[in-house]
């Protein structure tokens, strides 16, 4: 399990970061006291390092420095300072990559373990099948699998099967389906969105399972 | 040439002088011819009259000569800043009088220059720190409102999520207006695909494509570019902003990417409300809205465009526009090829 290192000062920020991060199964440690990033550093040993710009005391830029007589360790900026010499000068400290604020949070989650796999070899030991009702989702190659019959899906169809059982119990409306597609850039329209559920549909259907997305008129779809 | 002493302006200036010496002449004239037994003659008199004229010119040529490297001086035409040039070399006491209120203006308007030029430093790094500052607490709120996702009503999720991406857009707008002219300073020229420039855009303005029911379709090979990534991101979400906020529900936009022996095409159309014909020139104007920009619920600045054109052109790229009402929009991009740029220019 990868320790990631927080040093950000806006404390509501800090917390949902590491919130977000111990979803993934990740073990965090937040800086608390902005005097001694470094020593902290060396205690803690962290994997990575997130680091915002403007501290107090001494700005993220000078432990970037401070990091990089020591170690090697990945570091991710994250900083609302946004000009091309601010990512420039972050790079030339020796960051990895730098994410302007204000910033999506599973983008954060995607740089971080890219990154770690990259530095590491490191697996990442979330499930790589997602398991629901009989319904077996096969995260690399995008495809399902009932009774032990796989069934290839199109990018569209597997997105919203992966939404729709990830979020099992809840009633997903048409614009939440649709807005997780835009963000996977599958720039559809509503009645795509039609088509792909009610092929989505035939296809579990087909293997003998019926029902398994339900439609709520009106709210949406939910898979039980 | 207005500002400059010749001859001609001299002599006029020095009207009143030579009426005065007429006068004493005459006066001359007169007591001699009153003077009795004094033989009057027409000869002395005109000889009198011409060598007093010709003494009167030598004195005054002398004196123009002595005053023009002053004049010359006062002259604007070397195509020097006027404000810059401190007077020197004054002689007699009114040109001395002259230069010192001369140099005293400039020393003024220097001063108050430095302290203007200071202020809008200051207050232009105060902008840069705000946004900054705003940034990290409308990360924070994006950040909480992800984690509710799921706890609130649906369409309250989205309309907050559009409330805090339109605070962010009018916070870069900011940004953006303040470093347009420091531009120089924050540019970064790249290769650039044009799809991967315009994907996380459009993915920014999703909300408002799936509200409105918008279809979309990008149309062409992807393209490399040589621009700069942020600038262009920021001038093509205009577009699009506009594209969406023009188009009714259920309408259409359409991304083009097109090339040629010129250059590079990125056009955005959509099949609007169109931009009617004595607005389509003034577009690009700070500060306009037109009569599009006045229904309903618009919100228009009368800036997007304007930075977006301006920002354009900064990065050597054409920004030109097609409409018609009630048909459509076609914002166009064009990115010339370097042989080609030199060549037209």
């Amino acid at each position: 399990m990868a320790k990631i290192m927080v040093v950000e000062d806006d404390g509501i920020i800090r917390q949902l970061i590491e919130e977000e991060l111990k979803k993934w199964q990740f073990e965090t440690f937040g800086t608390q006291d902005f005097q001694q990033v470094l020593t902290d550093f060396e205690t803690e040993q962290p994997q990575l390092v997130l680091l915002d710009i403007n501290l107090p005391v001494f700005d993220g830029y000078y432990w970037c420095q401070k990091i990089r007589e020591i170690s090697k360790v990945p570091i991710i900026f994250i900083s609302s300072r946004n000009t091309n010499m601010d990512m420039i000068m972050a790079m030339n400290m020796g960051a990895d990559d730098f994410v302007t604020k204000p910033f999506e949070i599973d983008v954060l989650i995607a740089k971080i373990s890219a990154l770690l796999r990259r530095s590491y070899n490191y697996v990442e030991n979330t499930n790589e099948m997602l398991h629901h009702n009989g319904v077996l989702l096969n995260v690399e190659n995008s495809s399902m699998e009932i009774n032990g019959e796989t069934i290839d899906l199109s990018k569209n169809e597997y997105r919203l099967l992966y939404i729709l059982i990830k979020n099992h119990g809840k009633i997903l409306s048409r614009e939440k389906l649709l807005r997780a597609l835009w963000d996977d850039e599958r720039f559809v329209d509503d009645n795509t969105l039609t088509v792909n559920i009610n092929r989505l549909r035939r296809k579990i259907e087909q293997s003998g399972m019926s029902n398994y997305i339900e439609t709520k008129v009106g709210q949406g779809y939910i898979v039980p | 040439m207005k500002n400059k002493m010749t001859f001609r302006i001299f002599f006029k200036d020095r009207l009143l002088l030579f009426l005065g010496w007429f006068a004493f002449v005459l006066l001359t004239i007169l007591i001699m011819w009153l003077t009795p037994d004094y033989p009057m003659r027409l000869d002395t008199v005109l000889y009198l009259l011409f060598v007093e004229f010709v003494l009167l010119v030598i004195i005054l040529v002398i004196k123009f000569f002595s005053k023009r490297r002053f004049w010359e001086k006062l002259s604007l035409a070397h195509g020097q800043d006027p404000l810059q040039r401190h007077l020197q070399g004054a002689h007699l006491g009114e040109e001395q009088l002259y230069q010192d209120y001369v140099n005293e203006l400039i020393y003024a308007h220097q001063v108050l220059m430095e302290q203007a030029v200071a202020n809008q430093e200051e207050q232009k790094d105060y902008i840069d720190s705000w946004v900054h500052e705003i940034k990290v607490p409308l990360a924070a709120a994006q950040l909480l409102l992800k984690t509710v996702e799921f706890d609130i009503a649906d369409n309250k999720f989205i309309s907050l999520e559009n409330e805090l991406n339109k605070i962010n857009d009018y916070v870069e707008q900011v940004l953006y207006v303040a470093r347009l002219d420091s531009f120089s300073k924050d540019y970064l020229i790249q290769e650039t695909s044009l799809k991967a420039l315009v994907q996380p855009v459009l993915r920014g303005q999703a909300n408002y494509f799936i509200q409105k029911n918008i279809h979309f379709a990008i149309e062409g090979e992807d393209q490399q570019v040589l621009t700069d990534k942020k600038w262009l991101s920021f001038i093509f979400k205009q577009l699009i902003s506009n594209a969406i906020k023009y188009t009714p529900e259920n309408g259409q936009i359409l991304i083009r990417i097109a090339t040629n022996e010129t250059g590079t095409f990125l056009e955005v159309q959509d099949n609007g409300i169109g931009i009617p014909k004595a607005d389509i020139r003034r577009i690009f104007d700070k500060g306009f809205t037109g009569e599009n920009g006045r229904i309903g619920q618009t919100h228009s600045t009368g800036l997007g465009l304007y930075l977006a054109k301006n920002l354009a052109k900064q990065l050597g790229v054409e920004l030109s526009v097609a409409s018609k009402v009630h048909e459509g929009t076609t914002m166009t991009l064009f990115f010339p090829l370097l042989t080609f740029y030199q060549e037209n220019r």
